[in-house]
């Protein structure tokens, strides 16, 4: 084999126009390549929603009888506390069924939900958790005296929430709340065709029975085509319910990462 | 090559990678940003991460400490099936073939619906590739493509459209993107019948050393790892192969690939990634052999043995490449690719024996030995009575070298953007995606096709540069009407321009096979030096071709999770070079191709797919058995351009989910291949089956174990235009276990499991073998049949032996054995 003779000796062959058009394209290519690296920052199209929880109402004035921890509705007693606590009685008044309460309140929140499904619509900065805390009412209602969420008839440094409605996180429950009935969310036909994936993560609150609670799920990473599924589906899951220390049913407040993506 | 040509490839390619580098390394320690697709899901936990501690803390702090345990979330996976453009498109990932027997990359493209690869001619050489009723020789209608760098070689020394997979190590393989039809916007040259895209991993989830070995002295031996950086997903791979075959003439086959690769994000909406690889094969072929000298009766061989064990071939290729995508928003998408490749070919083959060129070698009464030029050649010449040159040491005969030296280079940018166009006449408002992207490839090529004997090149036929340039570009648009229905439409421009300049000298030295020429009376003239005109062919010139090549698709559905499709598009194939220039066919062979078809997905177990299809092409590749290496057929594996050609066929596949640890497939294509004038194409396929089931428990006390029972059929079909010669079909079956202790995976391959006698390659050839000796000088004593006379005693130089040939030589079908029952083990440790 003649190597060395790509050019050949026999002087037939010259570099055509062709290869110019070639050295043009792949000059273009690397400009392209270099200009386009310069620009290094450009936003993420994904918008993260912070989620205020509202600050809970401030808890009642030390009385001569409360001298529990001044914590807020997010703040209970977490289970992991060294100090057990001293033994509980029985709450005497039995809290009101959830679903009561809710239906009790006026429900403005609910409506806004509904009008605005995606989070994309909505402000960035809008307070996602707006709703009032049931445990707020609570907390205004005993107003006179005692810890916000705490039970009548408590106990100093008894434990709140046991049979209110303050939420728990899952660093607090002793059992956490496991989904047991998954509506899968529907893959959006527009996002799909264009081949499109990502992920959103969504906050619900789990209540007693283990539903989710309908006006608690927002998004708090957004992607949008994906927030509107995600909501609907996740508002038709169903848990088993969360459990404190003692057994008890509780409200827990969970985080949950729905990622879409094509097989 | 040209050393300065080298060296510019190279300062670019490596100025690119120090800069891609340097960028990497600046934005890393400002932006740790997450690597690839997963990029923007990182993000968002991490910043979760942070709102988590911050709000809760609000109220009452102190809880630094266990915020970050709120992080763990629990996540949920939406899947659904990738959008598609046609039934018979798939995509085709690891963990759908991880089990199935593939220690080299010809058993992976075996798992691919509807597609047969097969090999002729030992190891190193590129396979066949059997696809909806094409015989796609070596890739002449289908174009593969590795991490987006072409497979396919231009006006090969060997053949049009070669296109070698060796270099690919099977455990990078991440994922095949499979395309049957010229309906993609994207795809141009070689992709009439389909095209299959293969993706690497960026990285390996863990390390690994992977020894294995087998039946027919075959060994293997792999190392994979992944080097973990911040700001990079590295992957290096290494492998040895080397196997002997069946052969009686072992086939010595050693491979030898490295191969790495990068994948960084310099900031979240980019992506960088370099690749190189290195290949490298060498081995001895036992060749085809007429069907007709292989048995157990007196004078056969053995169908492991060998008429000509001097062939063979040396091979590599190494390819560098850089792909580069930036998303500016989340609607836009620009993403280009430089890739260049150095590669190199030399291949000895002789398919035909002594039918061209005849035997030379004759003893006339005074015991000299003359040269016949006419032997073979259906012509009564008389014998140079002055004795001519009768001392050379060489056994001559249809051996041929095809000798390819080249450099190649192309890449494309690419710019997709998303986008709604308002109010749209009756439609109102109309989500589209559009995209434009321009690719050029140039090749620059030194190809040469010489006679040889014994590996020993004595005349050259033709040697030339070849500079072959293609631009292209397309344009694509997809149309979301509603929710059930897209329509994609684009039409692409290819350009190609064809440079042939000659680097044969007028006069070659003597060759005593074109020593003796009959001339016009049949008289034999002319001794001494040999002009051109002796089979030599001289080509110069130049020639440009371009094609327009409009696609449309369109998709309806979802319906209860089933699709339906319907496809059209014109495609096309370049021809080779020296063909263009020489024989002035066209340089692009157009054809086009449509489709209808449907695709569902039922119960999340059962995924079905079904195609009607029907392919035209106005200039069919055929194959020519007696085409010979001296005529007008540069290719010399004799295919050539012949007329048009229509094709029918069914395809279907469908994948079955029995329980969570059993799975089935089964996968089937039938064709009717036919020329324009209603003759067969010769070798097409018309029936391909492939299927399996496949068992993987991950729980239980068997956790651990995998099995794959895999089954491949190619029917019967015809070997020769008017269907006189058959090609006969097989089925073979595979088992593949596996057992994955700790950190140790064992696995056992019993391969042709019914030890099957198969013939892997086929061809219909008019051979003429000689007898008495083959030509290494082993004894052959096969005896010629009767329509195949023996002309008389003919002493063989080296062994001074009888040595009679068949004259005229015989049609019929010429095979390459498929391997008998082997079992292959190895052992896998990740680290």
């Amino acid at each position: 084999m003649a190597a060395g003779a790509l050019h050949g000796e026999t002087g037939g062959y010259r570099v055509p126009v062709s290869a110019f058009v070639s050295a043009i394209l792949h000059v273009a290519l690397l400009l392209a390549l270099a200009a386009s690296s310069i620009e290094l920052t450009h936003p993420p199209d994904q918008r993260i929603i912070p989620l205020t929880i509202r600050a809970p109402a401030p808890p009642a004035p030390p009385g001569p009888i409360t001298g529990a921890a001044v914590v807020g509705p997010l703040e209970p007693v977490g289970p992991r506390e060294p100090v057990k606590p001293q033994p509980v009685p029985e709450p005497v008044v039995q809290p009101k069924p959830d679903r009561a309460k809710i239906a009790a309140k006026p429900k403005p929140s609910i409506a806004v939900a509904k009008a605005k499904p995606t989070a994309a619509t909505a402000p960035p900065a809008a307070p996602v958790a707006d709703r009032a805390h049931p445990a707020s009412d609570t907390a205004a209602a005993s107003a006179g005296g005692g810890v916000a969420g705490g039970v009548v008839g408590g106990r100093p440094g008894g434990r709140r929430g046991v049979g209110g409605d303050d939420l728990f996180t899952l660093d607090q429950v002793a059992v956490a709340p496991k989904l047991i009935d998954k509506v899968v969310p529907v893959y959006p036909a527009l996002a799909r065709a264009r081949g499109q994936e990502g992920a959103v993560q969504v906050r619900a609150i789990i209540n007693r029975s283990g539903g989710v609670e309908d006006d608690s799920v927002r998004i708090v990473a957004s992607q949008p085509p994906f927030d509107s599924p995600a909501i609907d589906a996740v508002k038709r899951w169903h848990y088993s319910p969360g459990k404190d220390e003692s057994g008890n049913a509780v409200r827990v407040l969970l985080t949950v990462s729905v990622r879409f993506q094509l097989r | 090559m040209h050393p300065q040509r080298t060296f510019v490839l190279l300062a670019v390619l490596l100025a690119l990678l120090g800069g891609g580098v340097a960028t990497a390394q600046d934005d890393a320690p400002a932006a740790p940003a997450p690597v690839d697709g997963s990029g923007r899901v990182a993000d968002t936990e991490s910043d979760t991460t942070k709102e988590e501690r911050d709000t809760p803390a609000q109220p009452g702090g102190g809880r630094e400490e266990r915020g970050a345990r709120l992080t763990t979330l629990d996540e949920v996976v939406v899947e659904a099936d990738k959008p598609l453009s046609a039934a018979s498109s798939q995509v085709i990932r690891t963990r759908d073939f991880a089990l199935r027997p593939h220690s080299t990359t010809q058993e992976i493209l075996n798992n691919v619906p509807g597609l047969l690869v097969v090999q002729h001619q030992g190891g190193g050489k590129a396979v066949q590739y059997l696809i909806r009723g094409f015989d796609a020789d070596h890739g002449t209608d289908f174009a593969l493509f590795t991490d987006g760098i072409p497979v396919n070689l231009v006006t090969n020394g060997h053949g049009q459209g070669y296109a070698d997979i060796n270099y690919l190590i099977p455990e990078t393989v991440d994922n095949l993107q499979l395309f049957k039809g010229p309906y993609f916007v994207e795809l141009g040259d070689f992709s009439l019948a389909g095209a299959l895209k293969i993706t690497t991993k960026d990285e390996f989830k863990q390390n690994f050393a992977l020894a294995e070995g087998g039946s027919f002295d075959t060994q293997r031996y792999v190392l994979g790892g992944s080097v973990p950086l911040d700001w990079a997903k590295t992957l290096i791979s290494a492998e040895v192969y080397n196997s002997n075959g069946p052969f009686e003439n072992p086939q010595n086959y050693w491979r030898y690939n490295v191969f790495s690769k990068m994948t960084m994000a310099p900031t979240a909406d980019q992506k960088l990634q370099f690749l190189g690889s290195v290949y490298d094969g060498d081995w001895d072929g036992s060749g085809q052999l007429p069907s007709r000298v292989v048995g157990n009766g007196p004078g056969q061989i053995n169908r492991f043995g060998s008429l000509d064990p001097t062939e063979g071939g040396k091979t590599d290729r190494e390819n560098l490449s850089i792909i580069y995508s930036y998303k500016p928003t989340a609607d836009e998408t620009w993403s280009a690719q430089l890739w260049g490749s150095r590669y190199h070919l030399r291949l000895w083959s002789d398919f035909t024996f002594f039918q061209n060129s005849g035997l030379r070698f004759y003893t006339n009464p005074g015991s000299n030995q003359v040269i016949d030029r006419c032997a073979g050649q259906g012509i009564n010449c008389p014998l140079d009575p002055s004795g001519g040159i009768a001392t050379s040491q060489f056994v001559p005969g249809d051996g041929i070298e095809q000798d390819d030296t080249r450099l190649l280079f192309g890449g494309y940018i690419q710019y997709n953007r998303f986008w709604t166009l308002n109010d749209a006449p009756w439609l109102g408002d109309l989500p589209m995606q559009t995209e434009f992207a321009i690719q050029t490839r140039r090749d620059d090529i030194d190809v040469a096709l010489k006679r040889q004997v014994r590996r020993n090149p004595f005349f050259t036929v033709t040697s030339v540069g070849v500079g072959e340039q293609s631009v292209s570009g397309w344009w694509g648009q997809q149309v979301f009407i509603n929710d059930w229905s897209r329509l994609e439409g684009g039409v692409r421009g290819d350009v190609y321009f064809f440079d042939v300049s000659n680097r044969l000298p007028n006069s070659q030295a003597i060759d005593p096979n074109f020593s003796c020429l009959p001339n016009a009376d049949g008289i034999c003239e002319g001794t001494g030096v040999t002009t051109n005109d002796d089979g030599a062919v001289l080509i110069r010139g130049n020639a440009f071709a371009g094609l327009p090549s409009p696609k449309i698709n369109l998709v309806l559905g979802p319906w209860y999770n089933t699709e339906y499709y319907g496809n059209f598009g014109y495609g096309f194939h370049s021809n080779d070079a020296r063909g263009v220039i020489l024989s002035g066919v066209d340089g692009l062979a157009q054809g086009y191709g449509t489709e209808g078809g449907v695709r569902t997905r039922q119960f999340d177990r059962l995924e079905a797919a079904a195609a009607l299809w029907y392919v035209h092409v106005d200039s069919e590749l055929v194959f020519s058995g007696d085409g010979g290496v001296v005529d007008a057929d540069f290719d010399g594996n004799n295919f050539v351009a012949g007329p048009a050609s229509n094709r029918f066929g069914f395809d279907f596949e469908t994948r079955y989910q029995f329980t969570d640890w059993l799975f089935a497939d089964y996968d089937l294509t039938w064709a009717d291949p036919t020329l324009a004038n209603g003759d067969a194409i010769p070798l097409a396929p018309t029936l391909v089956m492939n299927g399996g089931l496949t068992a993987d428990v991950t729980t239980g006390p068997l956790s651990g174990l995998g099995a794959a029972l895999r089954y491949r059929y190619l029917g019967s079909r015809p070997a020769n235009e008017d269907r006189t010669l058959t090609a006969q079909g097989w089925a073979l079956l595979d088992l593949l276990l596996r057992y994955r202790w700790r950190n140790v995976e064992a696995s056992l391959a019993f391969l042709n499991l019914t030890d099957t006698d198969w013939r892997e390659a086929q061809f219909a050839e008019t051979t003429c073998v000689n007898q008495g000796v083959n030509r290494k000088g082993q004894p052959f004593d096969y005896v010629g049949q009767a329509n195949c006379p023996s002309s008389g005693a003919r002493p063989n130089i080296s062994l001074v032996n009888t040595m009679p040939i068949e004259a005229p030589g015989i049609d019929g079908v010429s095979f390459t054995p498929g391997n008998p029952f082997g079992v292959r083990g190895g052992i896998q440790v990740f680290f």
